[in-house]
């Protein structure tokens, strides 16, 4: 195969892999019975995702992240617009980075 | 088990669905463009960067994955990148296990249609949105995705052209529009401190993870740990 070829299919490759991602899940659910403990599980998983997205993240984002993701919480639990919030968070990360943090 | 019905795309559903990601679409094309520019400097053509944009359509794995692209390809070098997409893409894994009610009124061939669109913005708009759609309106999700898609397949399309024009989006927190939009996103999901047992969890397990290995793996290993917290705390 030439390396065209091979490029494109790593790229299916890479597409099927992420469909399989996407769909498992899903899938995976349909064959577990939705008890009372499996609804707990299911219900604290958003919450549980968020959170293991949001704080690594941050934290490698530096002092940047850690106070934009501080600024856009205050912002979003005091007025509950969840844009006002974003637009806060990154105002106060673009400054605490032009100050050279 | 509920008997499948049709789907529902409501037109008022699909403009609140475009509606909720205008707020990230400027993350987004950003992202995207400098997907597109680092692809050509990567050497993917143009074809190749657009298709891997329009069908893989998940930028942190592609991201990874033209890290470590290469110019004479060997079979590890392929394997390793199938296994990176997998690696960073594994939250997709629980996102999609946590659509499962909000799917389930659906036949399986339009829900597993639907879960091929499925990203951490569309995701987020659907836990954001939960009570303000009827149920089994899958609009506001169609319409998410769709702008998302043209969104990041465009920028993606224009990076490759442009090439460095964009020199740091760093500069403008343009890569931290994710992160800080979910920290949003969690305030509301905030039901008292009993219930956020398993975030802590959840918290201390990424942090962990993210301590000892360098992929995104550990996104996978905290949600995972948090949902088995809740699922093991008594009401």
């Amino acid at each position: 195969m030439t390396n065209e070829a091979i490029s494109l299919a790593v790229i299916l490759a890479m597409a099927a892999t992420t469909y399989v991602c996407r769909s498992f899940g899903y899938f995976l659910m349909g064959y577990v019975p939705l008890t009372p403990r499996v609804r707990r599980g299911l219900e604290a998983l958003p919450g549980a995702v968020v959170v293991s997205i949001v704080v690594p993240g941050a934290v490698a984002a530096g002092p940047a992240g850690i106070a934009g993701v501080i600024a856009g919480m205050v912002v979003m639990a005091v007025t509950r617009h969840d844009i006002l919030g974003l637009l806060v968070g990154c105002a106060v990360a673009v400054g605490v980075r032009s100050a050279g943090l | 088990m509920n008997t499948p019905r049709s789907v529902v795309i409501s037109p008022s559903g699909l403009r609140l669905g475009v509606a909720s990601v205008i707020a990230l679409l400027p993350g987004v094309l950003a992202f995207g463009v400098s997907f597109g520019a680092v692809a050509a400097k990567m050497g993917l053509s143009l074809v190749d960067a657009a298709m891997m944009s329009g069908l893989v359509f998940a930028g942190a794995a592609q991201f990874v994955a033209i890290s470590a692209w290469q110019m004479d390809w060997t079979w590890a070098g392929a394997i390793t990148i199938c296994l990176l997409v997998g690696i960073v893409n594994s939250r997709l894994i629980l996102m999609g296990a946590s659509l499962r009610p909000t799917f389930s009124a659906l036949a399986p061939g339009p829900a597993y249609g639907l879960l091929a669109l499925n990203t951490d913005a569309s995701w987020i708009m659907m836990m954001r949105l939960e009570g303000k759609t009827e149920h089994g309106d899958v609009g506001a999700y169609v319409g998410a995705a769709a702008a998302l898609w043209a969104g990041w397949l465009l920028a993606t399309i224009a990076g490759w052209w442009l090439g460095a024009l964009i020199s740091d989006p760093r500069r403008y927190a343009l890569d931290l529009v994710m992160i800080i939009f979910f920290a949003c996103i969690l305030v509301p999901l905030w039901k008292g401190p009993r219930k956020a047992l398993p975030w802590l969890v959840a918290l201390a397990v990424a942090l962990i993870t993210q301590s000892v290995t360098s992929s995104q793996i550990y996104i996978l290993f905290g949600s995972l740990s948090g949902a088995i917290a809740g699922a093991f705390l008594d009401e």
